[in-house]
């Protein structure tokens, strides 16, 4: 017989705690979760279906760091929003993607941000919650939209202190300095936003008696390291024109409504815990995000959006718990977000997915790895880990030198280039004076620059 | 006081775990031999069934497919193409298939002794993994055979061989507990399995496919690992390595569902058996 028995442990071989089911079953959950978010990035990714401009961004700045041409960044059309940013965690993500491939990187994206689901169960427990209100949050977590799909739809570093913020709670109510440390220091690799972001988590940990410490330190630390190595405060200035969009909706939809509703609902059940700390940082970072105009000129599905999900969930579960009512509701909720999602996946992805992959692939099977290349923010990032990348709008202006490759795929848009632009580059296919064409079959363009086109030349 | 005593107590729990880690190796490991023993045993050709039985699957399909449907696989020969899926399909279905028995099958040793029940469907796909290493030799028999070239990216097999096993035993966890509830759960794999093995490409080039259909086939993890060690092996270039994520992630999930799912149903065992 197989036991400890003799030697006087009462727990039989192999049931130690951390073959306890709960435990698996929670892991289980959140790799379920970076399985599907996995999958459909990387399906959307094999679909040529439009990423934002943000993957072929980062993809840029890999390429230019691991060539040991960081200084670029700033140069770099494609990742000056980058080097502004001042996230040293790109020169840890560089090697790892440019040795493992893009597809990595929505990997550990989606099992980043799906482990923040597990502190939020940890906090929600060791503030005394029911294992149901706190799978119920934890769920609602993985199921925010913005969360999903600032990363299913793009990549954005900065989405990951989303997770980064809750495991800082979840070791600052735990007492646990050396992983509260550690996370500390990770987060300043996240850039400029997420500094701002551990600023206001060190508020809503200071306004709580029993981790005040924790708070105390994280402030202190985060607008030291801001005063050290980013450059100063910037006051985002009002930036919304009132235009309300399909994006707008969604946003007020997911983000502000809730935010409300749920406010409401916590005043009108008069909680006692009510007022606490973590309304401010959602507060704060709402107000941001309004006064910044991330309500009108992005999507829901930015960041920024995502950056309130933390606060919001710990002003939520700091409130008390869910109750059998409000437990319905908040399933509703996330019924609905699931059914939104659905519908946005349709709206964006499903529907103007390409028809002609098998001729964009082949097409840009004949644009050598040296080469320069102008194309549409889905079909860049399949060149992988480059440097040679110029999107088709004119939003940037730089000069697109003679000899660069131009592959054009006019009947599917990527959601930035304007009509103008796209007739532009095919009037320019169709001058042999000014280009070269190389492939053109089922609507795809294939062509190189005899000339230079300069920003001037370019439309809008 | 706490201060003193707490490294020791640390030390103590590492080596009480890792005490009980070797014992769970232990055990796995004289459990998966004696699988392999007990079923080859009074048999006259003995563990030389592991090499007939893939051998002559594969000498049929690759008659009917390379033979009369002229399939064409190059430049890798038909049967050689084949006999590598087929290889690493068995050891799969071969694995699920041991797996669902493990527990339901071994009633009066579990009333006898206690030891963890994990350890049975464990053992049971390790010691498919026996018969798959004598399969190897036949495929890699055959590749000398048809003098097909192979690259030096095979040594990523046992990387990718790795990360089947772990699927493996994840499914295996799950139909091993479920078959101590419901017995019909045995039927219902070998018809699930045929069924996979079909949107598996095992005796076809996922190449071959539309690509919407690629796109289908290729989120099956069991399809890409497929995909992947016959590329790693034949090819020296993965194909679609995109999907090598994906499989990664549905492993870590099943693997770890498959074990919960069990450890959830593993009390009701004693009651229903």
């Amino acid at each position: 017989m197989i036991s400890k028995e003799n030697s006087g442990i009462t727990q039989p071989v192999g049931q130690g705690a951390l073959l306890q089911p709960e435990r698996f079953a929670r892991w289980a959950w959140i790799w379920a979760y970076a399985a599907i978010v996995t999958t459909m990035a990387v399906v959307r990714y094999s679909l040529f279906v439009t990423h934002g401009f943000s993957l072929s961004g980062y993809l840029t700045a890999f390429s230019l760091i691991m060539q040991g041409r960081a200084t670029d960044l700033a140069a770099h059309s494609l990742t000056a929003f980058l080097f502004h940013q001042q996230a040293w965690g790109l020169w840890v993500l560089a090697p790892l993607v440019q040795n493992l491939g893009i597809a990595f990187l929505f990997f550990l994206s989606a099992m980043v941000i799906g482990s923040g689901g597990l502190a939020l169960y940890g906090i929600g427990r060791v503030w005394g919650r029911s294992s149901r209100t706190a799978a119920a949050l934890s769920s609602l977590y993985l199921l925010y939209p913005p969360l999903i799909a600032a990363n299913v739809y793009d990549f954005h570093l900065t989405t990951w202190a989303v997770p980064l913020i809750l495991w800082l709670v979840w070791f600052a109510v735990r007492g646990r300095w050396l992983g509260f440390g550690i996370l500390l220091l990770i987060g300043t690799g996240l850039g400029i936003s997420v500094t701002g972001a551990l600023v206001l988590t060190g508020i809503g940990l200071l306004l709580r008696r029993e981790v005040w410490r924790f708070g105390l330190v994280a402030v202190l630390f985060a607008l030291a390291y801001w005063s050290l190595i980013h450059r100063g405060l910037v006051i985002p200035a009002w930036a919304w024109q009132g235009h309300l969009s399909l994006r707008v909706g969604l946003y007020l939809l997911w983000v502000i409504l809730p935010l409300l509703a749920a406010i409401a609902g916590v005043i009108i059940r008069k909680r006692n815990n009510i007022v606490n700390g973590w309304w401010v940082p959602t507060a704060a970072i709402v107000v941001f995000n309004i006064a910044r105009g991330t309500v009108s000129d992005t999507s829901p599905f930015t960041d920024h959006s995502a950056l309130i999900g933390p606060f919001f969930a710990l002003a939520i579960l700091a409130t008390g718990e869910l109750g059998a009512k409000l437990g319905k509701v908040a399933l509703i909720w996330s019924l609905g977000w699931v059914v939104l999602m659905g519908g946005y996946l349709y709206h964006s992805t499903w529907r103007p997915r390409p028809a002609n992959v098998v001729e964009l692939s082949l097409a840009l099977a004949k644009v050598p790895p040296t080469a320069f290349l102008v194309s549409q923010s889905y079909i860049l990032p399949h060149r992988g880990v480059t440097d040679r990348d110029f999107p088709t709008t004119a939003l940037f202006g730089v000069p697109i030198p003679a000899g660069t490759y131009v592959l054009l795929n006019p009947k599917v848009s990527d959601g930035y280039s304007s009509s103008a632009v796209l007739t532009q580059w095919l009037n320019i296919a169709k001058s042999p004076g000014k280009s070269r064409l190389l492939y053109h079959k089922a609507g795809v363009w294939l062509f190189v620059l005899n000339r230079s086109v300069l920003p001037s030349e370019r439309k809008r | 006081m706490h201060n003193a005593s707490a490294p020791w107590g640390v030390r103590q729990r590492v080596v009480r775990r890792l005490a009980g880690v070797g014992l769970w190796v232990e055990l796995t490991r004289n459990l998966a031999s004696r699988d392999v023993e007990t079923r080859y045993k009074h048999s006259l050709l003995g563990l030389y069934w592991a090499i007939i039985n893939p051998l002559v699957t594969a000498a049929i399909f690759g008659f009917v497919f390379g033979v009369i449907f002229h399939v064409s696989t190059k430049p890798i020969p038909y049967v050689v193409f084949y006999l590598a899926g087929l290889t690493f399909w068995n050891f799969f279905a071969n694995g699920v298939m041991s797996a669902v028995g493990s527990v339901s099958g071994n009633a009066a040793l579990l009333a006898k002794i206690y030891f963890p029940r994990v350890v049975l469907p464990t053992a049971a796909v390790l010691a498919r993994f026996i018969d798959f290493l004598f399969s190897l030799m036949v495929l890699i028999v055959f590749i000398i055979i048809y003098q097909v070239p192979v690259h030096w990216t095979s040594l990523w097999l046992p990387v990718i061989l790795v990360m089947q096993i772990f699927f493996t035993m994840g499914i295996g966890y799950m139909v091993a507990a479920l078959n101590v509830l419901y017995r019909d759960v045995t039927q219902l794999m070998g018809l699930l399995l045929m069924v996979w093995l079909y949107f598996s490409p095992v005796m076809y080039r996922l190449s071959g496919v539309h690509q919407n259909l690629q796109t289908i086939l290729l989120i099956n993890p069991v399809g890409t690992m497929i995909e992947l060690e016959r590329n790693v092996i034949f090819t020296g270039h993965v194909l679609h390595p995109e999907y090598l994520w994906v499989a990664v992630a549905w492993t870590g999930f099943v693997f770890l569902a498959g074990i919960a799912l069990f450890k959830r149903v593993e009390p009701l065992f004693a009651e229903v058996m």
